[in-house]
């Protein structure tokens, strides 16, 4: 029994050690890194743009949003990576092969998830390292809303990660999986803005197209509310901006709960359709 | 020919019938018991009514509102998407011995119809007003009348006066063209006109006084014989602010037609460095409230609102307090600043511009100032500066606090080295590696 244990643990740290050296000596990676980091500075400089056009803004988190812009396609880039190569396994049955091993399933799951959470963790301190030292330059508040989002945000990636091994294990077909996972995730992050945006919108008329389709998308938020990743995060933003400890930890417990349940749910469906194509 | 006359009849018909229903079309009434509401939102009371169609009633914990069921004509108005009394049709008070307030299962208040007015002291302009309960409520409206009536006489003495005053002022003016008159007479003296009379008070009614802790409850009318009223019943949501504290309405000097607003303590004002102009800022006393919430007060049937998201009401303006001013450079000691009347000055001819200046009442006399506010002069060497306010009492206002910080008119050029430093790293990471690789 101990030994088995000790077995799938040293199986699990062998996928995430390998997982982590690629990671670290993957050039690719940290051009990812700067890639988006672009798209944050030139976000931050287009506000900086407007002080200067308007005399004066007013802001809370100059950060969150650039940040958000490095994040998510970050998250979705990992969630999909992780999806496809499952996918892929399964098509091109290596998974057979691989499980001629005595390995467990949770160990390879558990294995491959943190190794693509590696990749966001071996991201997150050179974006640390570019916001702080960004924003002392320009001479931008990090505020407590942006510290909160850095923190949470492991969690998030998680969360998507784990959302996209279920979405894989469930469709085990590279393309199927491909189309539908960016497909909910476009129609979860969709619904969070349009919750957002639209009751912003004041139009000069009456607009009955508008207010069913707000009505529409404030129906569809309250179950998207519990099923996106991304919710998570900007409720975990919005408390840690707000100072409150006990729901930013509610947020993170919450995010933390999501991605175990993902990942079960990952284990028990790759157990329940075999490891055969 | 008969078929064509035939067809020009038809096709009149039509077009009456079909255009006629349109211009006439009214609203379809509907008898319903409604509450009418003088709910308190933070500042006064607002008056709204709760529709047969609306389960909720939503209210501010710890607070008197009037409570006032009522039977009317209700019909659909489909422009605003909202149901609208028709209270000149029928406007009848519901005969009812009591209103039940319920928590749970629980029985917690029986209250009496109770006789209420509503008092507005600085009129109708203003969103400050308060109720009066009973016997205050009975003696308000006469004692209003008898204010407004000794007001009347105050005006018509002051009108005599002033004529004689006019009469008077002839005369001087005429003594002192007529040089045949050596020793002149004293100019009369001006009559001083009564400051204006805006208090409104509203004839007492009868209604109940809803006072709740925060919680949630249900109501529900009893009629004399003790049986419930049928579609009395409703549900009441009793909610608080998450926050309080103290908003900045922020006039640049740039752009004083349009003020920027700063509602949360956490935001920073950001200015531009090497600016030369000012700032002024107006505070005032805001609440946070649950959005869904506070909407649902004002208006029961706005549903806009999001029960997930918080919004900033802005109450009364913030008077009689002094800025303070802490910056990096400053050796602990704090700047302050009082409130001060400005004045914008159009600049002459064609070209477009002004200039806020400091109202001066020996030179602009006859004319008002256009706004009061704090100055905050963006010419410093400061990176930051925080303000804040204290009452008279020398005490900082909670959540008054704002930081202002200026940004570099130059991007520095050490931004890009932070932009560059994970291709650094990835760089020296691909080095050592490279370099490790060739020794073993």
């Amino acid at each position: 029994m101990i030994k088995s244990a000790t077995n799938t643990t040293a199986i699990t740290l062998s996928f995430i050690r390998w997982e982590f050296l690629k990671t670290l000596f993957s050039f690719q990676n940290y051009i990812a890194v700067f890639v988006s980091l672009c798209v944050a500075w030139l976000m931050v400089n287009g506000m900086i743009n407007t002080v200067a056009q308007n005399g004066l803004i007013i802001e809370a988190n100059p950060f969150i949003l650039p940040f958000l812009a490095t994040l998510l396609p970050y998250a979705v880039f990992l969630a999909l990576a992780v999806a496809v190569s499952l996918a892929r396994e399964i098509e091109n049955r290596t998974f057979e092969v691989l499980f001629f091993a005595p390995i467990r399933f949770s160990s390879f799951v558990l294995g491959r998830f943190l190794g693509q959470l590696t990749y966001y963790l071996l991201a997150l301190p050179l974006v640390l390292v570019f916001f702080i030292g960004y924003a002392n330059s320009v001479n931008l508040r990090v505020g407590p809303g942006f510290l909160g989002a850095i923190v949470l945000s492991p969690f998030t990636v998680a969360s998507v990660v784990g959302f996209g091994f279920l979405i894989a294990a469930y469709l085990r077909k590279t393309r199927i999986t491909v189309v539908v996972l960016l497909a909910l995730i476009l129609l979860l992050l969709g619904v969070q803005f349009a919750h957002v945006l639209l009751p912003t919108l004041q139009p000069a008329e009456a607009d009955t197209t508008l207010l069913v389709l707000t009505d529409v998308v404030d129906v569809m938020y309250r179950v998207v509310e519990w099923i996106s990743p991304f919710a998570y995060l900007t409720k975990g933003v919005d408390a840690a901006q707000f100072g409150a400890p006990e729901l930013y930890a509610r947020v993170v417990l919450a995010s933390l709960a999501y991605t175990i349940l993902t990942l079960a749910l990952s284990v028990w469906v790759l157990r329940e359709k075999g490891i055969s194509r | 020919m008969k078929r064509r006359c035939f067809m020009v009849c038809y096709l009149l018909v039509f077009l009456f019938v079909g255009v006629s229903p349109t211009m006439a079309e009214t609203p379809t009434l509907e008898q319903q018991l409604v509450y009418a509401l003088e709910v308190y939102d933070g500042v006064g009371y607002t008056s709204n009514f709760a529709p047969a169609n609306e389960e909720t009633i939503y209210l501010l914990a710890d607070h008197s509102n009037a409570f006032s069921p009522r039977n009317t004509m209700v019909y659909y108005w489909a422009i605003t998407r909202s149901y609208k009394a028709d209270w000149d049709e029928l406007n009848e008070p519901v005969e009812s011995a009591t209103l039940e307030i319920l928590q749970g299962q629980t029985l917690i208040q029986e209250l009496p119809p109770t006789l209420f007015s509503i008092v507005l002291p600085e009129g109708h302009g203003s969103r400050k007003s308060y109720l009066l309960w009973g016997a205050d409520a009975e003696r308000g409206y006469p004692g209003f009348l008898e204010e407004f009536r000794e007001y009347y006489i105050q005006i018509r003495d002051y009108q005599n006066a002033y004529q004689e005053y006019q009469t008077a002022y002839d005369e001087y003016q005429d003594a002192m063209l007529d040089e045949t008159i050596v020793e002149k007479p004293n100019a009369p003296v001006r009559p001083v006109e009564p400051p204006p009379f805006l208090k409104v008070v509203i004839p007492p009614s009868f209604g109940f006084q809803v006072n709740l802790p925060e919680g949630d409850y249900r109501i529900r009318l009893k009629d004399l014989d003790g049986q419930i009223i049928p579609d009395s019943e409703k549900k009441i949501v009793v909610f608080s602010h998450r926050r309080t504290g103290i908003g900045y309405k922020i006039i640049p000097e740039s752009r004083w037609t349009v003020p920027e607003r700063s509602d949360d303590p956490q935001q920073t004002i950001y200015v531009m460095g090497g600016s030369n102009a000012a700032i002024y800022l107006q505070p005032f006393y805001e609440a946070e409230y649950n959005e869904a919430y506070y909407r649902g007060l004002l208006d029961t049937q706005d549903h806009s609102g999001a029960a997930d998201r918080w919004a900033w009401a802005h109450m009364e303006p913030f008077y009689q307090a002094t800025m303070t001013m802490s910056s990096e450079n400053s050796t602990g000691e704090l700047e302050m600043t009082g409130e001060k009347p400005f004045f914008v000055v159009q600049m002459p001819g064609p070209r477009l511009g002004y200039q806020v200046v400091e109202y001066d009442p020996a030179t602009m006399g006859g004319q008002r100032p256009t706004f009061v506010g704090f100055e905050v002069g963006l010419e410093r060497d400061d990176r930051k500066v925080t303000i804040g306010l204290v009452d008279q009492d020398g005490v900082v206002v909670e959540g008054s606090e704002r930081e202002i910080r200026w940004v570099p008119e130059k991007r520095p050029v050490i931004q890009y080295l932070w932009l560059s430093f994970p291709l650094l790293v990835g760089l020296i990471v691909f080095v050592l590696r490279r370099s490790r690789t060739k020794r073993s």
